[in-house]
């Protein structure tokens, strides 16, 4: 009985089996294979062996573009997920209208990141544009600058429209996260005499390390994979400096035609967010 | 009982109407397919759609040929401007190429022609009598490769300089003739408070290459290209020259990222006196301030070097090799891509898009935009006439680099000499190989 019961059971899972093979592990399969080779999409395929890894750690743009990748993680610690947590915290308050702020602050999660570059193209336009406008108007003129071209702020400027677009989505899962929290928990603590912030820090957010772990993931996982807004707002120059590991990995693989080294970057990609995936899960590993 | 009765008759009496109507239906059907047998189908992608200044002639074009000829059928997939280089790669990597479309020349379909995705037309040309008496001299020399013509000229391109001539006046500036007096005006102006250049990275790049080309013949151009001879002084003059605007401040903040349409923007909101761009963006300016511009010659490097238009042919039209061994599909995307090089598709793209068309061809004076008739007299007075690195002469692969390597240049980063030394590694490793045999 028990023989017939795993046969069906593996009679039910194999439809599921290969779809999950064919459309998840073989394209990941295909693309570590693809790079060891020199391919342009095109012509034969010449076998290399690991010169596209060898080529990828001589790379300077390579290593440029991941730093800048390291730097959108940074922002996202520092700016998107902080945020995103109060905005959660405040409609974990139950203000008044709560549901249409949650709305209202998911709205950029589901807009196009290509309106969201056309607005933000606007903003940062160092001629017409609405930020030096607005500078110049309460007189720091001085400040204004071309926001998309100085390397000092090409960079962040670049990675602001993607760290605004998600902190809707970082609040809504850190929202549900806040809900999950027993009542009895925060009322204790209540009970106990922590003031506002002590109940943040004590209670709350260690109570959130599973959910704010799992943000930290998504948000590294979607800065490492980002290219459009860089694609969108600057092609990734002038020269390289708002290329980031995503963007650089399109270009090589359908600007430059190297899909082989395209594929390498994927992969090295996939290694580096695994990686930093494993040790947030370490750190933040709960005892229960 | 009665119920049961009604039912049953309901049910039969709607099989028989359904059953009626999927005879009539098959009845049809077989007449649409005789009738589709006869219908050749082509897919067309094109990249002249939306802002596209060419759109309003070329899109409507493909469609005129659809609805004229009964026998085939066109479906037409568009992808606007630069985006269609993705869009065609990603078709003919997958093996699922448009039967005809529109692109570049060599400096962005070496890799189709060297891998057989594009057909030697030689042959369907010279089929036509005076087929290539019909087009500019050397529009066909972008799609020639090795000794095969592998696409039709559709579209021809020249840099123009536009001053706005009212802006000079007032500052009490000269229209400069020579690079010593562009550089007094650049000053002059930024002292104003304007911007001297309405331009991207890409006009400085033309003002760099136009500068170089001004002591070269079109052969000189070629042998650079193809590291017969390395680039020396010529080169470097041209690049100290550029560097200099760009540090004088002839080009707007943000000119390193900003469209091409955007710069043509700042030169209608008289912000700039100066543009220097392809003819294309005549159409983007400001037809009510026609009477401020004036074309000029670009202002010569020094006293060796002769007045030069950088000129060519840019746009193509191509048929896939999947339709070229097809004989009926071949027919017919010949059929299409010669109407789309034709005279009278020419003559719309003058006077009704202010553009060059690839074609000697006839059109209205009075039709065609002011600018435009300044700019094809600019370019039919020069005597030097040099097709542009950037739309001909590089090889692909140089492309990816040069024009970073051009931005280094011109933020600073690194020196003429470095600039110089630089580009001959570059074509070195990437030689335009088009012309051997």
């Amino acid at each position: 009985m028990a023989q017939k019961n795993r046969w069906t059971l593996v009679f039910f899972a194999i439809p599921t089996l290969l779809f999950y093979f064919y459309f998840f592990i073989s394209p990941l399969a295909n693309t570590f294979y693809v790079s060891f080779f020199d391919w342009d999409g095109l012509s034969e395929q010449f076998f290399v062996g690991l010169n596209n890894y060898i080529e990828l750690f001589q790379d300077p743009i390579f290593y440029s573009a991941l730093w800048n990748s390291f730097y959108w993680v940074i922002l996202v610690v520092l700016i998107q997920i902080p945020i995103a947590f109060f905005l959660a915290y405040f409609l974990y308050q139950r203000v008044k209208g709560f549901r249409l702020l949650r709305t209202i602050y998911f709205v950029p999660v589901v807009t196009s990141s290509v309106a969201i570059s056309l607005a933000f193209s606007f903003i940062y336009n160092a001629q017409f544009g609405i930020l030096n406008s607005f500078l110049n108007m309460i007189g720091l003129g001085d400040l204004t600058t071309d926001w998309l071209s100085n390397p000092s702020t090409a960079v962040t400027a670049v990675a602001i429209p993607f760290v605004w677009q998600f902190i809707g989505l970082m609040m809504i899962i850190l929202y549900s996260g806040l809900q999950a929290i027993p009542d009895d928990l925060i009322e204790a603590g209540e009970v106990d005499g922590v003031n506002a912030v002590q109940k943040i820090i004590y209670i709350i957010l260690p109570s959130m390390k599973p959910v704010l772990s799992m943000c930290l993931i998504l948000a590294i996982t979607y800065a490492f994979k980002q290219f459009d807004y860089v694609l969108l707002l600057t092609g990734g120059g002038p020269v390289y400096l708002t290329e980031v590991s995503g963007s650089y990995m399109y270009n090589q693989g359908f600007s430059e035609n190297n899909y082989g080294y395209g594929n390498a970057i994927a992969v090295a990609m996939m290694v580096i967010v695994v990686i930093i995936a494993f040790v947030i899960n370490k750190i933040f590993k709960t005892d229960d | 009982m009665r119920n049961k009765r009604w039912l049953f008759i309901s049910l039969i009496t709607f099989s028989v109407v359904i059953l009626g109507c999927q005879q009539d239906d098959n009845e049809n059907g077989n007449e649409t397919d005789e009738v589709l047998e006869d219908v050749i189908a082509l897919s067309v992608l094109h990249s002249f759609t939306g802002e596209q200044p060419q759109a309003p002639v070329i899109e409507p074009a493909f469609e005129d040929f659809d609805m004229e000829h009964d026998d085939v059928q066109l479906s037409i997939e568009t992808a606007g401007g630069n985006d269609i280089e993705q869009v065609l790669r990603v078709q003919m990597s997958a093996e699922d190429p448009p039967d005809v479309f529109t692109h570049w020349g060599m400096r962005r379909t070496e890799d189709y022609i060297r891998n057989g995705n594009i057909p030697d037309i030689t042959e369907l040309i010279e089929s036509e009598s005076d087929m290539k008496e019909m087009f500019r001299e050397g529009s066909f020399d972008p799609v020639t490769y090795q000794g095969g013509i592998y696409g039709l000229p559709i579209l021809s391109y020249t840099y123009s300089f536009v001053v706005n001539t009212e802006l000079f006046e007032e500052h009490g500036v000269e229209v400069p003739t020579t690079y010593d007096e562009l550089r007094d005006a650049v000053i002059t102006f930024e002292e104003n408070g304007l911007v001297p250049f309405a331009a991207n990275n890409h006009s400085a790049r033309y003002m760099l290459l136009n500068f170089f080309s001004q002591k070269k013949s079109p052969e000189d151009m070629i042998a650079h290209a193809t590291a017969e001879e390395p680039f020396t002084n010529d080169m470097l003059s041209a690049a100290e020259k550029v560097q200099e605007l760009a540090s004088l401040g002839a080009f707007p903040d943000g000119y390193m990222s900003l469209a091409t349409a955007q710069s043509a923007e700042i030169f209608n909101a008289e912000q700039a006196p100066m543009f220097y761009q392809q003819d294309w963006t005549l159409a983007h300016l400001d037809s009510e301030q026609m009477d401020k511009y004036e074309i000029i010659p670009f202002p010569l490097g020094d006293d060796d070097s002769v007045r030069t238009n950088l000129s060519g042919t840019g746009q193509f039209i191509f048929m896939s090799n999947d339709a070229y061994e097809d004989p009926e599909r071949r027919e017919k995307a010949w059929e299409l891509m010669k109407w789309m090089a034709s005279p009278e598709i020419g003559t719309r793209i003058i006077e009704e898009v202010a553009d060059i068309s690839a074609l000697e061809v006839d059109y209205d004076q009075s039709e065609i935009s002011p600018l435009l008739a300044a700019a094809l007299e600019d370019l039919e007075t020069t005597n030097n006439v040099i097709p542009s690195y950037d739309e001909e002469l590089f090889a692909s692969a140089v492309e990816g680099d040069y024009w970073p390597l051009t931005d280094s240049l011109l933020l600073g980063n690194i020196t003429p000499e470095e600039y110089v030394d630089e580009m001959n590694a570059l074509i070195e490793e990437h030689p335009n190989t088009q012309f051997d045999e």
